[in-house]
């Protein structure tokens, strides 16, 4: 079941009375929660909750055993084919059929022909974030981050908790196990932030993202290239995806406050972000310190020298495009961040110190921001278009319009309303969030039931009948 | 109920979030009442038919009594704002010839490009009642909108289409006007224009049970059929109003097999009973993705380099790219022939 959905509402109802019904009984706490999360997945796939309990008894066995273990030689093998398992058994769902397509012909000969097509296995939802929980889950132990032995009921929680089970955020065993482990208490709950986060997710979702999908995105990039709007799809596509990721994540994160759990921030207005390295730190946050903590620093991070310091970045961020999906346009947009990340490094090594003072200005500041959106709209592009003939087609097309001086023709106002909207929301200051949470906060407990339950109403009445898929679910 | 348990605005216990989730419920439940009755009706009809009922009899009899009290009025307004009809047809600028020839010249590039698979050449045939200066549109459900649509919409552009409308709706079919309603959307997304050609494929969201009046219809029942066929023949006088030719694209092979004997049982049901109808071409999409005259499922196929390639995505439902180039290529050259080796084409 979808987020904004009527159905996830009587959901998370139930399991949020359930939940705090049993507050004070830490293991049926537990067992609710765990039992309400594999509700919420086989609402998707039965069968593949198998497959999930399989994993997190699997994560949690090679969490035991690196725990328990005191030699170090040990847990570093165990380590390894812990993480050696998680990682085939992603590449084996996701990633053979592309890894198909990359071998010569004489290799595959047999499997196009009759009766003997291959097939590739059904990829289980959310297969990305959960292998990724469990990665976590096994650095953690072996670091020494984690303040006792993970038990089993944890460990399944951890991996399956229904919030993020599907599209994060991705969460940090050492910061979330304890979360569990500790008695809940059902003081000092986050209550209207919780609730506001959830509306503001839905707003997002429900309305910008859906709207700019349905009458900007999805037309001109199905499209020729000729049809104009080229350039307002580029943008709408950034609002769009930031929208619709960024709400999900608002949901999820509001849905755990009221739970009582506290989920890590993803988003933090990344398109204000003056460079490519600060646009990572703000985008899908737990996402890219996933890849530092777990990839870029074992591997050696910026310990080695300029010349692998650079080698280890466009690794990392290679296998964070793969990540996003099994195909080139994903690698292509991964490379891409990469290169963008090398050269900014090589900025920095290589231009003078003597412009530091030009570069602490307001003027640098906002063309490093526009920059920097617009490198990351460009991205975007290949991210989102079917093929690279596609992608290249809308390049081509916005190029035209600038030159032609046709952005703006056949633009929809509402459209450009939602564009302003979307990237407006970026440069909210934070102060206004927290005026409106306080003034919301300060009405009494049914007026802001009363004014949330509104707000999703209207957010119903103007949003489309079903609703889309969140784009990052698929991965 | 105020704040009792803690100093900090927005911050409570058990109480204030009890509270709190009553006033959500008392509000959605007052302004939603049309949303629940509208989700009570597109709640599937196989799956639990007692309890849908139950939960339509519950959600209208709701709705009925706050009907006096005008607080269902603001949705069904902003509803009627939002769904007026949108021109989601993009047009080439008659005022821009500039862009358009620029534009026309970098796709004429693009097609020297080599075709994907050595079946499908789509060297454009100049034949008389061609693409040349047509306008076509394609109608249909995700199997439309997901990996077909942009190709299609690139092979007609490129055989000499003068405009591609586009007409498709995810999660959209016959079976469930409740859900979406091609007889009144159908003309919103065309916008009162006439295209020459329409390119069509529903379906694959209809193997489900629907309700008219009192009356159930399962799936797979006589009745059932005899009732969708009835709605295809309604939506394919609309189509073809204007004596507009209808290019049908069946429903390929599907992954799992409860899924695709529902979808073949479709197919069975147009090839028996509109293959004699005058201007509708049914097309078989299997033969023309995997480039021989089969009939099975396959997600994999070599390509002209010999390379593979997939042709469904992880659903096993919908058409990759890869897989949409090939049935867009495969379709285009299919009505400008006519016909093709093999005889995908069922009429």
């Amino acid at each position: 079941m979808l987020f904004p959905t009527l159905e996830f509402a009587v959901f998370f109802i139930c399991a949020l009375a359930g939940a705090w019904v049993l507050h004070r009984h830490s293991k049926l706490h537990l067992l609710w929660l765990l039992s309400a999360s594999y509700v919420f997945y086989a609402f998707w796939n039965w069968q593949d909750s198998f497959l999930l309990l399989g994993l997190s008894f699997l994560a949690w066995a090679f969490g035991r055993w690196i725990f328990g273990s005191t030699n170090r030689s040990v847990r570093l093998t165990l380590l390894w084919i812990g993480c050696l398992s998680f990682v085939l058994l992603l590449f084996h769902y996701k990633y053979t059929g592309f890894f198909l397509t990359l071998l010569p012909r004489s290799w595959t000969e047999g499997w196009t022909t009759e009766g003997a097509g291959f097939v590739n296995p059904t990829l289980p939802l959310g297969i990305s974030f959960i292998t990724f929980h469990a990665i976590s889950l096994l650095f953690d132990a072996y670091r020494g981050k984690l303040e006792r032995a993970p038990g089993l009921m944890q460990v399944c929680l951890y991996i399956s908790f229904f919030p993020q089970l599907i599209a994060g955020p991705i969460l940090r065993a050492a910061q979330f196990l304890p979360q569990l482990e500790r008695p809940m208490s059902c003081r000092n709950l986050a209550i209207t932030r919780g609730m506001l986060l959830i509306t503001l997710g839905m707003f997002k979702k429900v309305i910008l993202a859906n709207y700019l999908g349905t009458n900007l995105v999805d037309p001109v990039f199905g499209g020729s290239g000729a049809e104009g709007r080229n350039l307002q799809a580029v943008y709408g596509y950034a609002v769009q995806i930031y929208c619709d990721f960024c709400g999900y994540t608002d949901i999820a994160i509001g849905c755990a406050l009221l739970l009582g759990y506290r989920f890590p921030l993803n988003f933090r207005n990344p398109y204000c972000a003056p460079t490519i390295q600060d646009f990572w730190r703000r985008w899908h946050i737990t996402l890219s310190t996933w890849l530092r903590d777990y990839l870029y620093i074992p591997m050696g991070g910026s310990q080695r020298g300029l010349t692998l310091t650079l080698l280890f970045l466009m690794i990392t961020m290679l296998i964070g495009g793969l990540w996003h999906g099994a195909g080139w346009q994903f690698v292509f947009w991964g490379a891409f961040h990469g290169l963008l990340l090398v050269f900014y490094q090589l900025w920095l090594h290589v231009v003078p110190t003597c412009f530091e003072h030009f570069r602490r200005s307001r003027i640098w500041r906002a063309g490093s921001i526009a920059l920097t959106f617009h490198l990351v709209c460009l991205g975007w592009i290949w991210f989102r278009a079917p093929d690279f003939q596609q992608a290249w087609l809308i390049c081509q097309g916005a190029a035209l319009e600038i030159w032609q001086g046709r952005v703006f023709e056949q633009a929809d106002p509402y459209v450009l309303v939602a564009i302003a909207l979307g990237i407006g929301m970026q440069y909210q200051p934070i102060r206004w969030r927290a005026h409106i949470e306080r003034w919301i906060g300060r009405r009494t407990w049914l007026i802001q039931g009363t004014l949330f339950g509104s707000a999703v109403s209207l957010i119903e009445f103007f949003g489309p009948i079903g609703i889309a898929p969140f784009i990052y679910f698929q991965f | 109920m105020r704040n009792s348990e803690s100093s900090l605005p927005g911050f409570g216990g058990l109480r204030q979030l009890t509270a709190m989730v009553a006033g959500f419920l008392l509000t959605g439940l007052l302004f939603g009442a049309g949303a629940i009755s509208a989700w009570a009706q597109r709640l599937s009809i196989d799956e639990n038919p007692r309890i849908r009922e139950t939960l339509i009899i519950l959600s209208s009899n709701w709705q009925e009594f706050l009907e006096p009290t005008g607080v269902l009025q603001a949705r069904r307004h902003i509803m009627a704002w939002r769904d007026k009809p949108i021109d989601q047809s993009p047009k080439v600028s008659e005022s821009s010839p500039a862009l358009t020839d620029i534009a026309s010249k970098i796709e004429t590039a693009k097609a020297t490009i080599e075709p994907v698979a050595p079946f499908f050449s789509s060297q454009a045939v100049d034949l008389p009642g061609s693409f040349t200066g047509a306008k076509v549109a394609l109608v249909g459900d995700s199997m439309m909108a997901v990996g077909l649509a942009p190709h299609l919409a690139r092979e007609l552009k490129q055989a000499g289409a003068r405009e591609v409308v586009r007409a498709y709706r995810s999660g959209a079919g016959l079976a469930r006007p409740d859900h979406f309603d091609w007889m009144s959307e159908y003309p919103r997304f065309i916008a009162g224009t006439t295209p020459d050609w329409i390119v069509c494929t529903i379906g694959a969201n209809d193997a489900q049970g629907f309700q008219v009046g009192k009356r159930i219809y399962k799936f797979g029942q006589p009745e059932w059929f005899d009732e969708y066929a009835a709605r295809v023949e309604r939506f394919l006088d609309m189509l073809q109003s204007k004596s507009i030719r209808v290019y049908w694209v069946l429903l390929p092979r599907m992954r799992n097999p409860v899924f695709d004997e529902r979808m073949q049982s479709l197919n069975r049901m147009m090839q028996d009973r509109f293959s004699g109808r005058a201007g509708l071409y049914l097309l078989e999409p299997d033969p023309l993705l995997l480039g021989q005259q089969v009939h099975r499922y396959s997600e994999y196929a070599s390509n002209s380099e010999g390379k593979l390639e997939r042709l469904r995505s992880e659903d096993g439902i919908h058409v990759t790219d890869s897989g949409g180039r090939r049935l867009a290529t495969g379709i285009v050259s299919v009505i400008q022939r006519q016909g093709f080796p093999g005889h995908p084409v069922s009429r």
